[in-house]
């Protein structure tokens, strides 16, 4: 259902870019207008590349016969190219490229006296929301990676883009780092309003950000789907091999804190999440490894898996050794992978009630 | 034993002068050149350094001409001031600008070639303009290559012979410079007072060569700091 | 130590003693067969050129040409330069030489006296009235060390020409002849010898009386020997020679000219 918002505010690409004779890529999508749409693939695959076209960094001849337009702003297409200082697009980059002739502050006035438009975000909240106070008045020479990557995002966001694309933004920096900016991501999606295009060949990056997910290879769009819709593809999980996770949205209602456990509400059914600091009455996202779902015919109770859930099978897929079953949870979909053998031995098909065993482990 | 003072005042003048015409429409050719693909620039490259490889009397001997009543700038000149451009310290001015004029683009193309294309994809996505680009990006960032560019610029104009040979004049303080006193003491067998003009111009060039390599040494020391080495 | 081995001495000897002659006249004749190095001041380049190929005939492999500011040139030969002749604008230069040693003892002699000519291109009234009121741009070679420029200076200097006028300092004639033919000088002193040579029409130019200047006295030395170089200075001194150099653009040197010390 697109509104006004939403019309405002999607982007439209034809991107074909070749170098020599060599073709990177050939791709044609539309956005929804609005959240986090993102990129998929291995590396090479021409994510970044259609990024670079998406802001307007790729020649226009090594780019010819693209067209990209944006809420109806037509950014480039046959014999018009509107240059990249002009598109009000905004570009956090892998590795930030902050100037370094300025301090912290210095290179957020720089981006704020250029703001794409007059409106809403504010210095104040930009601070805070990537939590760069303490370093204004640092040099860009003296920051870690992960600071700078903050000082980036928030160089980014007071810059006022109407589209917000992120390259990579976590891959070079440490774990710590890397929950860290992720949370300060989470952050930014729910508190600003700017649509964001995230190219990543990492699943538990997507997992957490997206609503919409791109999945490119060789510079051509493979799949196209809702985030929720890919995670319990089978294509997918087949290529994601052990990195395959899906994921259930959930309200947290009650917290033990005894136990250091939180109790999020599915639908009728809940389920037992191992982290006692998660806001209640917010709705969060839980991160399902499919290797993690154990089925069974009966309710789990007495099991040291905390978690049991009521499903419905909806689809399977048989493998040599494996099986991929898409189930029904409360209207939610989620994927496990189990033997094939127990797939046959417990005459697993499509419509059986099965009871799904959890191990969860939360992602906002 | 005299010194002609107005001799070396004309000298830094001189210099002085073409360093900063040079620095005015030199900084935005060398950014031109350094960022440009197109056509024109790279024809523009070899343009810029044929100064470098044309001997000054041919390069004197056009300026000759072209500054005389009957050529086209001469004429120009006149009719604009009034003056003939030939034998005035302005003509030599021109003629310095295009003879120091490699020795001043080439180490800034150089410094903002070093200037990271990211930088200025990032800046240009924060929604900067070309001109924008050159004042905050282009400039601050080649601080250090304008400065050698700068002492390169003076320093090879201060030892102009050839051109100045053409289209001076010798004319006390306004063509008369050190290269052209020192060959008129050499001509007239006065070695004492060439000694001491030669002297000095080796001295003074050892002293710019000093200068140039200080910038060079403390810059990469900047640059080390600032990476943490 | 004997070159050969054990032979009837006698014989032998006479062998080696033919050989050494022969060895010793290949050398001299290889010393002989050393092309002639002139050292020429500029401006009498392409007469001392005219002189060698139509005056004596000399082929061009035979001789080399090293011309440049007379001032260069003694320092060059100061220096140890090895010319055999040089060819000064002047005789300050040629005395110098002498003084230091360096010449020939007694090769010091003139060879022409220069005229200075006048030279007045896009002229539009005649002589009289247009040298009474030049006023403009005249570019002389400099005084300093150029001879034509010390002469024109002179003239200059008695009122020559009587209106205002700015005189600009070449470094020497050739390009003071530059910034008139570029008309950025309006009138030049030149050498008779350039107008001739530049085939200047006649009615742009005036020859200067050489009464009203101190004569340009060009001298030449000699700084070591050289059949070619020897034939050289006697067609100078020929009438053939007196009367090539006419033709050229200067006045002979004085008949009596007794090497001068």
């Amino acid at each position: 259902m697109t509104g006004a918002y939403e019309r405002d505010h999607v982007l439209s690409v034809n991107a074909a870019v070749t170098i020599g004779d060599q073709a990177l890529i050939h791709c044609e999508f539309e956005t929804k207008g609005r959240g986090v749409l993102a990129l998929y693939g291995r590396s090479g695959a021409g994510k970044s590349t259609l990024l670079r076209t998406i802001a307007g960094l790729t020649s226009p001849s090594a780019s010819k016969g693209s067209r990209v337009s944006f809420a109806g702003d037509v950014w480039q297409a046959e014999g018009s190219f509107k240059a990249a200082e002009l598109r009000g697009v905004g570009l956090v980059f892998q590795d930030q490229q902050l100037l370094p002739h300025l301090s912290v502050r210095g290179n957020l006035q720089y981006a704020s006296k250029r703001a794409h438009q007059p409106t809403g975000v504010k210095w104040e909240e930009v601070v805070q929301a990537t939590g760069i106070e303490a370093l204004l008045d640092r040099h860009p020479a003296t920051l870690s990676g992960g600071e700078q990557q903050r000082v980036g995002l928030a160089r980014t966001l007071i810059n006022q883009p109407r589209l917000l694309l992120l390259d990579e933004p976590l891959a070079s920096l440490d774990p710590a780092a890397r929950q860290q900016l992720m949370s300060i991501l989470l952050r930014v999606k729910a508190q600003f309003e700017i649509p964001m295009i995230y190219v990543s060949h990492r699943w538990d990056e997507v997992i957490r950000l997206a609503d919409d997910v791109l999945w490119l290879e060789n510079g051509q769009v493979k799949q196209y789907a809702s985030l929720s819709a890919l995670a319990v593809d089978f294509e997918m999980a087949n290529y994601q091999q052990d990195e395959a996770a899906c994921l259930l949205v959930g309200r947290a209602v009650h917290t033990d804190l005894d136990q250091a456990l939180t109790k999020i509400e599915i639908g009728d059914q809940s389920m037992w999440v191992p982290d006692p600091t998660l806001g209640i009455h917010q709705t969060h996202r839980l991160l399902i490894r499919i290797q993690n779902v154990g089925l069974s015919l009966i309710e789990q109770r007495d099991s040291s898996v905390l978690n049991s859930l009521r499903c419905a099978i909806v689809d399977i897929e048989l493998g040599e050794a494996t099986a991929l079953v898409r189930l029904d949870c409360e209207g939610q979909r989620l994927l496990a992978q189990v033997t094939r053998r127990s797939c046959e031995r417990l005459s697993l098909a499509k419509g059986v009630e099965v009871f799904a065993s959890i191990k969860a482990s939360v992602l906002s | 034993m005299s010194v002609e003072w107005a001799v070396i005042t004309t000298t830094i003048q001189l210099a002085l002068t073409t360093t900063l015409v040079l620095a005015l429409m030199g900084l935005p050719l060398a950014w031109w050149l350094a960022r440009s693909d197109s056509f024109i620039a790279r024809l523009a490259q070899p343009l810029v350094s044929l100064p470098l490889v044309l001997p000054p009397t041919v390069i004197g001997f056009y300026l000759l001409l072209a500054f005389s009543p009957k050529g086209g700038l001469g004429k120009l000149w006149l009719t604009t001031f009034d003056r003939s451009l030939a034998f005035s310290f302005a003509g030599l001015v021109i003629g310095s600008t295009i003879y120091s004029l490699p020795f001043f683009v080439q180490p800034m193309v150089v410094a903002f070639k070093q200037i990271p294309s990211s930088i200025i994809d990032a800046s240009r996505l924060l929604g900067a303009k070309a001109i924008d680009r050159f004042f905050t990006i282009a400039l601050p960032l080649g601080r250090h290559g304008f400065l050698v560019a700068c002492v390169m610029t003076f320093a090879h104009t201060i030892g102009e012979f050839g051109i100045v040979l053409m289209i001076g004049g010798n004319i006390p303080e306004e063509t008369r410079v050190v290269s052209i006193a020192l060959f008129d003491y050499v001509e007239a067998m006065d070695y004492q007072r060439a000694h001491i003009l030669a002297g000095g111009l080796v001295a003074f060039a050892f002293i710019s060569l000093l200068i140039v390599e200080w910038l060079n040494q403390s810059h990469l020391r900047d640059s080390h700091r600032r990476l943490g080495l | 130590m004997t070159l050969f081995s054990a032979r009837p001495a006698a014989r032998s000897n006479r062998k080696a003693g033919r050989l050494l002659v022969i060895v010793l006249l290949s050398c001299a004749a290889t010393a002989k067969s050393e092309p002639l190095s002139i050292a020429v001041a500029s401006n009498f380049r392409f007469t001392l050129e005219a002189l060698l190929s139509e005056g004596i005939k000399a082929e061009p492999a035979t001789y080399r040409i090293s011309a440049a500011a007379s001032g260069l040139l003694y320092a060059q030969i100061v220096n140890g330069a090895r010319f055999h002749l040089f060819f000064s604008a002047d005789e300050a230069r040629p005395k110098r030489l002498m003084q230091d040693a360096l010449i020939v003892s007694g090769s010091r002699q003139t060879y022409a006296v220069g005229q200075l000519a006048f030279w007045l291109p896009d002229r539009t009234a005649d002589w009289q009235v247009a040298l009474a009121n030049f006023e403009g741009i005249v570019a002389i070679a400099n005084p300093l060390h150029a001879p034509y420029g010390q002469a024109a200076k002179a003239l200059l200097d008695h009122q020559w020409l009587p209106n205002t006028h700015t005189i600009v300092l070449a470094p020497n004639v050739g390009v003071a002849y530059q910034y008139a033919f570029s008309r950025t000088a309006k009138a030049a002193f030149i050498s008779h010898a350039q107008a001739i040579a530049g085939g200047l029409p006649l009615e742009d130019f005036v020859v200067v009386d050489e009464s009203v200047h101190a004569p340009i006295v060009q001298q030449r030395v000699v700084l070591r020997d050289h059949p070619l170089g020897d034939d050289l200075l006697h067609y100078i001194d020929s009438e053939a020679g007196r009367s090539h150099l006419k033709r050229l653009g200067y006045l002979p040197a004085p008949k009596s000219a007794e090497p001068t010390l």
